[in-house]
């Protein structure tokens, strides 16, 4: 198995993380072929490309988010998790 | 909210402890006590089954080990199901919000984290596929329903439904099938006319639903089924189980959860009573029905389904005032042709014999009855849209075969028409004209009709009661209904519990709007009849007599009690009463005024118990006077209360 790649990031979009910003990213995540996992304040370890499991993370605005990747291509999966959620999950809001 | 937290996602690797309880707990901690309203009299101690949405309608049924892969079987045979149709129906929307909301959805249905959670609950807890499923998408709504955010609180209802879905395709079937084997108390959030129809003929002897109130669809069925209900029980859901054992008590509006043995024996003597009472009146059911001072009277039943004839028969009905058809149209694809409707009408009257007659009335569908045969346009306001009369205008031909059928029905026995909603002229003049083709046509084709059918209108917008003159010029007869007109003049959702208080019968802008449509009757030589639930309630039928009502329709088990009011009350008191009612000013005056002159002859009438039951009167027999009917009232000359004041 490859490294751990780990990466922090704070929702920021008005919604948080309601379920169809939660179905985005547990898309975004079944693309890549590595372990994801998620945790917030409520949550640990979450299966990232769940979205039942990514909606229990309580995404409200301000939650801070723990992305944890395993395996292949682990740094750009957790980039690209960064970037949606920077990017408020494509929303207008 | 429930006393039970949400379950933990993680503690549901654990098997839970079985949850069908053999009977009623011995130890003696109380049962958990529920206050709703009481929909219908009666008093029943049952086991509990759940139903309602297709979440709660599942079994819980408990695998044997080698079922296992088949249930696991089963669960993925459901996903892919619904994945597929989900799959259809993006397709179908082409984009859009909608279509990505369904996108969600699909991806909720094939959710890792849900499969692992359900096959967990498969092959640890030996779960039923359907059991599984819904335990797990409840474990994931509760979670979500417990956040802070209300935005998150609100996406329990996404997974919720996911969880329908897949316990659709499990069941493989969306119509409640009530798998009900031993005598049960059903409770559900809400019972639709197609849930309770589809109880008929099952061993359901009691309904707790968490909406409604007395005037809703389940107490009204409830009492044509003469089982006791409990409705408006806040989170019944939550509270009770399936298998819990219940007692319930629709005399006092009361829930008790897995009562203790003191409890239960107290509810098996309240039932004891209760039945003795009732079989009291049912003794005097074919004994006219007149006041005291020797008034006749027409008592007469309102029944929505042709197996509720002969309930009516075996309560003394003088007919039926109100026939329900529109639940001829519940529970199917297609509109009941021409002749199903005129078998179905030749059934009810069979059922009644033919010396009274039977009031059809034209299908009421739209506003709070929603019917599968049509497919209702979205309306923001529904109990002001097409419904009723205006949707039978809309669609003339599902209206003239109606009217032929029951034309048709009329060879066959004394049949009147009654047409819905009426707030125009217009309206009537439109049915009357197809009233007429229709029989013109029938009679070319050399069907048998009687030489008169009347029509008549419903009188419950107040529109139309402010031109009652006209419409008792222009139809056969009228019938007040008082549960609409109460609505429509008050401005009040009598779905909305908030606004429960405001929706009284005894209100005398009411009574005013009565009043109007008797004196109108009286001028054109029209009948006027009442078919509202006001009628089925002592207070309210003593009022409608003194408001020189003579003819009342109610639901048919409430014919016995008010025979029975009736036979105890002079007419002068009922008119003097309701011209004193009409110079109040508010309905709780009024409901005191009726309280104060009546409760006192009515008591027993009223609480359905013989003796009144807390405190028992110091001079109480603890028995039930079986040899007399009535008892002797000491208030028998009590004079009419004055107005209260404030």
């Amino acid at each position: 198995m490859s490294d751990v790649v780990r990466g922090r990031f704070t929702i920021v979009n008005e919604k948080g993380m309601h379920a169809r910003a939660a179905s985005a990213l547990a898309r975004l995540a079944s693309k890549y072929p590595c372990e994801i996992s998620l945790s917030g304040p409520e949550e640990a370890g979450v299966n990232a490309k769940s979205v039942m499991g990514v909606l229990l993370l309580c995404g409200a605005k301000g939650t801070v988010i723990d992305v944890e990747a395993r395996g292949d291509d682990a740094q750009n999966a957790v980039d690209a998790i960064g970037e949606l959620i920077a990017d408020r999950f494509g929303e207008e809001a | 909210m429930t006393q039970a937290p949400p379950e933990e996602p993680e503690a549901m690797a654990l098997p839970a402890p079985p949850s069908v309880p053999e009977g009623p707990t011995s130890d003696v901690s109380r049962g958990d006590t529920i206050i709703g309203i009481a929909g219908s009299h009666g008093v029943v101690i049952a086991p509990v089954i759940v139903v309602g949405t297709a979440r709660s309608r599942y079994r819980r049924k408990r695998i044997a080990p080698d079922q296992v892969d088949d249930q696991q079987r089963r669960f993925d045979e459901a996903v892919e199901a619904v994945a597929a149709e989900l799959r259809e129906k993006i397709a179908d929307l082409d984009g859009g919000v909608g279509a990505s909301i369904l996108d969600a959805y699909l991806l909720m249905v094939g959710d890792p984290t849900l499969e692992e959670h359900v096959r967990r609950h498969i092959r640890q807890d030996r779960k039923r596929a359907d059991w599984a499923v819904a335990a797990a998408t409840q474990a994931f709504a509760d979670k979500l329903g417990a956040f802070d955010d209300p935005y998150m609180r609100e996406r329990r209802h996404d997974i919720e439904f996911v969880g329908d879905l897949l316990l659709r395709a499990l069941g493989g079937d969306q119509a409640p099938s009530f798998d009900i084997s031993e005598p049960s108390i059903v409770v559900a959030r809400d019972l639709s006319p197609a849930d309770t129809a589809a109880m008929v003929g099952k061993p359901v002897v009691g309904f707790i639903t968490e909406v409604g109130s007395r005037t809703s669809h389940t107490s009204i069925m409830a009492r044509a089924l003469e089982i006791p209900a409990v409705v408006g029980v806040q989170d019944a859901l939550g509270r009770i189980d399936a298998g819990d054992i219940v007692a319930l008590d629709g005399l006092r509006g009361r829930v008790i959860v897995n009562p203790n043995e003191d409890e239960v024996e107290d509810a098996e003597r309240r039932r004891a009573r209760y039945l003795a009472w009732a079989k009291e009146l049912d003794a005097h059911r074919d004994d006219p029905a007149k006041t005291k001072d020797d008034v006749a009277l027409s008592l007469r039943a309102n029944i929505e389904l042709p197996e509720e004839a002969s309930i009516a028969r075996t309560h003394g009905a003088e007919g039926v005032g109100l026939y329900r058809t529109e639940y001829l149209y519940v529970n199917r694809t297609e509109p009941p042709n021409e002749d199903e409707q005129l078998e179905i009408y030749k059934r009810v009257l069979d059922a009644m014999g033919t010396e009274n007659p039977i009031t059809l009335r034209t299908f009421d569908i739209g506003g709070d009855k929603f019917v599968t045969t049509f497919r209702m346009p979205d309306e923001l306001n529904p109990m002001l849209g097409l419904r009723a009369v205006r949707l039978a205008l809309a669609e003339p031909e599902l209206l003239m075969t109606q009217l032929r059928a029951m034309l048709r029905a009329s060879a066959y026995g004394p049949v009147r028409i009654m047409v819905p909603l009426v707030a125009t002229l217009g309206e009537l003049r439109e049915v009357r004209a197809m009233y007429d083709q229709a029989r013109v046509e029938l009679e070319q084709q050399g069907e048998p009709m009687a030489e008169h059918v009347p029509l008549g209108v419903m009188m419950e917008v107040p529109a139309a009661v402010m031109m009652a003159e006209r419409f008792a010029a222009e139809s056969d007869f009228m019938s007040i209904g008082t549960n609409d007109l109460v609505q429509y003049s008050l401005a009040v959702d009598r779905t909305n519990r908030a606004l429960a208080h405001l929706a009284s019968p005894f209100d005398p802008a009411i009574l005013k709007l009565i009043k109007m449509v008797v004196e109108a009757g009286k001028s054109q030589s029209c009948p006027v009849s009442v078919c509202g639930e006001m009628a089925s309630e002592p207070y309210g039928a003593l009022l409608l007599l003194g408001l020189g009502i003579r003819d009342l329709s109610m639901e048919a088990v409430a014919i016995p009690e008010i025979k029975e009011a009736a036979a105890r009350v002079p007419l002068t008191d009922c008119e003097r009463v309701a011209d004193l009612a009409l110079e109040m000013s508010t309905a709780r005056d009024v409901a005191d005024l009726l309280t104060d002159t009546f409760e006192p002859r009515l008591r027993d009438v009223l609480t359905g118990q013989p003796e009144s039951i807390i405190p028992p009167a110091p001079s109480s027999r603890n028995r039930v006077p079986s040899s007399r009917r009535r008892r002797p009232s000491s208030s028998r000359n009590r004079i009419v209360a004055p107005p209260k004041k404030g």
